[in-house]
């Protein structure tokens, strides 16, 4: 048992469940995740614990300002260190309904470290169910604010569960300011023929660490978006784990990431196909200046009766400093013979020929530079349909790299 | 076509489908069994090696002890008695023989059979145009005979058993062996490290092309016993090398162990060229039997401008635990791994390769060819690490898996580390299964389903065979249509 978790379990409550307890329990067996473990191999989470072990001062900016709706006219859910802010119940959208409580039943994971940990310590919690036939044209935002309140951690679990034919748009922005370390665990359960898109961004505070571990249930017909955008915390890790458990049930995660600094940037997936004629599709992107360093760990398992099975994944990463570092694991994992299965990594430096080209035609290094990293990574935000918000995530990630551009360029 | 429809007639001709299943009744000196210091010393002492040498091996049997199994792989398999097996098994002929002529004519009656004409080589020396291939035969752990010495040590190459080069060069085994793969690399190079036996050593001199190709052929023979063999090749400054290792076993119901290393150095301007065709026994369609084949083969090019380039076919053993790597520690030299890993029945394989880019300016090029069938499962598994000094270092890898039948499976677990934003590293995967209209178009032709496949799965590893030398490559092209034999229909 390592000092670490020792801390991060402190505050275990005394009244919790057996979910919890047995949630706790593995936890502590395993300890923090070392990089002697496979799955965590290329993530080090020395960091998170230094931190930890420093026991920083509670910040007590208790009141932060609330950022901008990222969809416009959504009905939005504040969440501050790891607290829903105020009431979340009735939403006025038609065949949806919220409330609070944690309680995501654990048993499921098998070393997941980051669910363990977020089922046994969540301060609190939101269940979001969707009628079936229901489609809200509204969209749902949750803001997750950090204010470093709570050094020791915040942690918080998800569930979603959308009915039979429903449709549903959840957009999670993480934001905040000084440090701190929270996880977030989700499940996310799509019954026959409901569709959900999911787009994230992780724009958490410079000194936060964000661990989050969603688990995705597929049923038949049904399937899901998913778009990843970080740009922020020191140390993050998006995990996702998603089951295809119905015919004809399909995945689509789209990933995007802009690395500076120190950051340390984690994005591992893992895709079951376990019954025949389903599909999914992957691709990351990532950009990655100064000392940062991105992480892919793609996995694809086909199991023996899900013949017929599409998988694809991509993971093209561009280092634009001598000191960036991409490690890129794009796993397959095939037990049927009927399957058109595929993965793809590149990682490489900015286009010689493409920068002369620009330059050429007058345009300065430094907006060359960001024109052509722009366009690398728009390829990915072309798989999100609602303008607006892809065009606020684009220019978030343009922000984040403009900054470095005038810095380095 | 015709020469493997043929090959699956003969085959089939003989009642079973691993040709080289016989065993030979030669009388052998053997240690007694199981695995111990004392067993160590012994091996030492009958090969009566020098002082440091013992040390090395007992340092090496010593951490051994202390190393847990490797358990990362996707492969199955009980635990494995180590005291359960013989540790060092030779032929019994009384003195050491002086030439080939003294070797125990059933010896090379075996050899024969398994067409190697390790004599014939030297009738046939004065042929012209022949192709001329110097062999060096290894049995259950030790070497019986190396041809074509003469015309070898005229260039000043060293060709010969690695027992013979400690006591001949001790000097340079001193120097290298180790090098490339330290004794305490894993568990199964470190128990090579204590009590291998016997293998290979070359050594090309400055500037030497050689005029042939050298080659080993591996056969385990006797009952329980492990092979520890271990081969080092140096190529000295702008000398050159094509080297051959084919292997196989006969058929029997206990799982036997394998567990050789091999280590290459490839100086400035130097190339190696190392091909492998592995068809150790594979067990039978239950996955009885079959050899455990857990081999840690690793080039170093040191040197500038150097070259190591791994093939191999892999369509024997019951387990393949495998990954010929290179280290690309000179500026612009450049790795190869070109493969070719076939799977049938119950077998497993999880092989692949590791390219570490060093150096500046270096290339590496990864072409892995699995070809799953019956209930066998494989992996590639594969690492491309650019240090953060390997500026322009390039590296391009493709795995392609073929998947033939319900049961089998295929996977690719490839790590790629990229740590220098000059270098340029691309990995492309796929994954898929003879497809009904390719084997249609072959039918229609009148090809049998199993030609279509053989024609077929040949086509698919066609850009791995072409890299064999012309010898290896008719005999692979053979084996690929008798491994997969039984897979279809």
């Amino acid at each position: 048992m390592d000092s670490t978790a020792e801390i991060l379990l402190e505050r275990f409550s005394a009244e919790a469940d057996a979910d919890r307890t047995a949630a706790r329990d593995r936890f502590r067996a395993a300890g923090l995740p070392t990089p002697g473990q496979e799955a965590w191999k290329f993530t080090n989470l020395r960091p998170l614990a230094q931190f930890l072990d420093a026991r920083a001062e509670p910040a007590n900016d208790s009141t932060p300002d609330l950022p901008g709706r990222l969809v416009d006219g959504a009905y939005r859910v504040v969440i501050i260190d790891g607290r829903v802010d105020g009431e979340a119940s009735g939403t006025g959208i038609g065949g949806l309904s919220l409330s609070r409580g944690s309680g995501l039943q654990s048993g499921t994971a098998g070393n997941r470290a980051l669910r363990d940990l977020s089922i046994a310590m969540a301060d609190d919690g939101l269940r979001i169910v969707l009628e079936a036939n229901a489609a809200p044209a509204q969209a749902l935002e949750l803001v997750f604010i950090g204010t470093g309140s709570r050094p020791d951690g915040h942690h918080f679990t998800l569930e979603m569960e959308l009915g039979a034919n429903s449709a549903l748009t959840v957009v999670e922005h993480h934001l905040g300011s000084n440090a701190y370390a929270a996880t977030l665990a989700t499940d996310v359960r799509l019954a026959d023929g409901a569709r959900l898109r999911h787009v994230k961004l992780q724009d958490e505070s410079d000194a936060a660490f964000h661990l989050s571990d969603c688990a995705l249930e597929i049923g038949r017909d049904a399937s899901c978006e998913r778009f990843v955008l970080s740009v922020g915390s020191r140390l993050a890790r998006d995990e996702v784990h998603v089951a295809l458990n119905g015919q004809g049930s399909s995945v689509r995660l789209l990933g995007a990431y802009a690395g500076r600094g120190q950051q340390h940037l984690d994005h591992t997936t893992h895709i079951d196909h376990k019954v025949p004629n389903t599909s999914s599709h992957e691709v990351y992107k990532g950009v990655l200046d100064d000392r940062s360093r991105g992480v892919f760990q793609g996995g694809i398992r086909v199991m023996q009766d899900a013949q017929k099975t599409a998988g694809h994944q991509l993971n093209k990463a561009l280092l634009l400093s001598r000191q960036a570092e991409i490690d890129s694991k794009p796993a397959l994992e095939i037990y049927a013979d009927d399957v058109v299965c595929s993965h793809g990594a590149t990682a490489g430096e900015i286009d010689e020929d493409a920068l002369f080209y620009l330059r050429a035609r007058g345009i300065d290094a430094a907006a060359a530079k960001n024109l052509l990293v722009q366009a690398f990574l728009d390829e990915v935000f072309d798989g999100i349909a609602d303008e607006a918000l892809r065009e606020r995530l684009k220019d978030r990630v343009h922000d984040a790299l403009q900054v470095e551009g005038s810095d380095h360029g | 076509m015709a020469a493997t429809a043929e090959t699956i007639q003969q085959v089939k001709e003989l009642g079973d489908r691993y040709k080289y299943g016989f065993s030979t009744d030669i009388e052998s000196d053997m240690a007694p069994k199981g695995l111990s210091e004392d067993i160590v010393r012994f091996i030492s002492a009958k090969k009566e090696e020098p002082e440091w040498l013992l040390e090395w091996r007992l340092k090496a049997y010593r951490h051994w002890l202390t190393m847990p199994e490797p358990e990362w792989a996707f492969v199955d398999f009980p635990q494995i008695d180590y005291q359960d097996a013989y540790y060092y098994a030779a032929p019994k002929t009384g003195d050491k023989p002086k030439s080939l002529d003294e070797v125990d004519p059933k010896l090379l009656e075996t050899y024969a059979k398994l067409g190697i004409p390790l004599r014939e080589q030297e009738v046939l020396a004065g042929v012209e145009g022949a192709p001329k291939v110097a062999v060096d035969a290894v049995f259950d752990s030790v070497s019986v005979g190396t041809t074509y010495k003469k015309q070898l040590e005229a260039k000043g190459i060293i060709f010969c058993a690695i027992s013979e080069a400690i006591q001949t060069h001790p000097e340079l085994v001193r120097k290298y062996l180790g090098s490339v793969v330290p004794a305490a690399d894993n568990k199964h190079s470190c128990l090579n490290s204590a009590v291998f036996t016997d293998g290979s050593f070359v050594y090309i001199p400055k500037g030497v092309r050689c005029p042939m190709e050298l080659s080993t052929y591996f056969r385990i023979n006797q009952e329980n016993t492990g092979q520890f063999e271990r081969t080092l090749i140096i190529a000295d400054e702008g000398s050159y090398v094509s080297y051959l290792e084919g292997c196989t076993a006969p058929m029997r119901d206990e799982n036997q162990l394998h567990a050789a290393v091999v280590e290459l150095i490839a100086l400035d301007d130097a190339e190696i060229k190392y091909s492998t065709v592995q068809n150790w026994y594979p067990g039978d369609e239950n996955g009885k039997g079959g050899i455990y084949n857990f081999v840690t083969k690793r080039g170093a090019c040191r040197g500038r401008n150097s070259k190591i380039s791994w093939t191999q076919v892999e369509t024997g053993s019951s387990i393949t635990w495998k990954y010929p790597s290179c280290i690309l520690q000179g500026d612009n030299s450049v790795g190869e791994f070109y493969s070719v890993a076939i799977t049938n029945n119950r077998q497993q394989a999880d092989t692949g390769t590791k390219m570490i880019h060093i150096g500046k300016n270096t290339k590496s090029t990864i072409i892995s060819k699995g070809i799953s069938a019956g209930h066998a499962n494989q992996t590639y598994r594969g690492l491309v690490r650019i240090q953060p000094g390997a500026e322009g270092a390039r590296n391009y890898t493709q795995c392609d898996s073929l998947l033939i039948g319900d049961k089998c499976g295929a996977h690719t677990v490839p790590y790629i580390e990229a740590k220098n934003s000059s270098a340029r590293v691309e990995h492309e995967a796929t994954t898929s299964k003879i497809s009904d209209e390719q084997l249609f178009y072959c039918r229609q032709r009148g090809l049998s389903d199993e030609e279509a496949v053989a024609l077929i799965v040949n086509g698919f590893c066609r850009e791995v065979m072409r890299e064999l030398p012309m010898e290896f490559a008719v005999e692979a092209t053979k084996l690929v249509g008798i491994s997969l034999e039984g897979s279809v229909g």
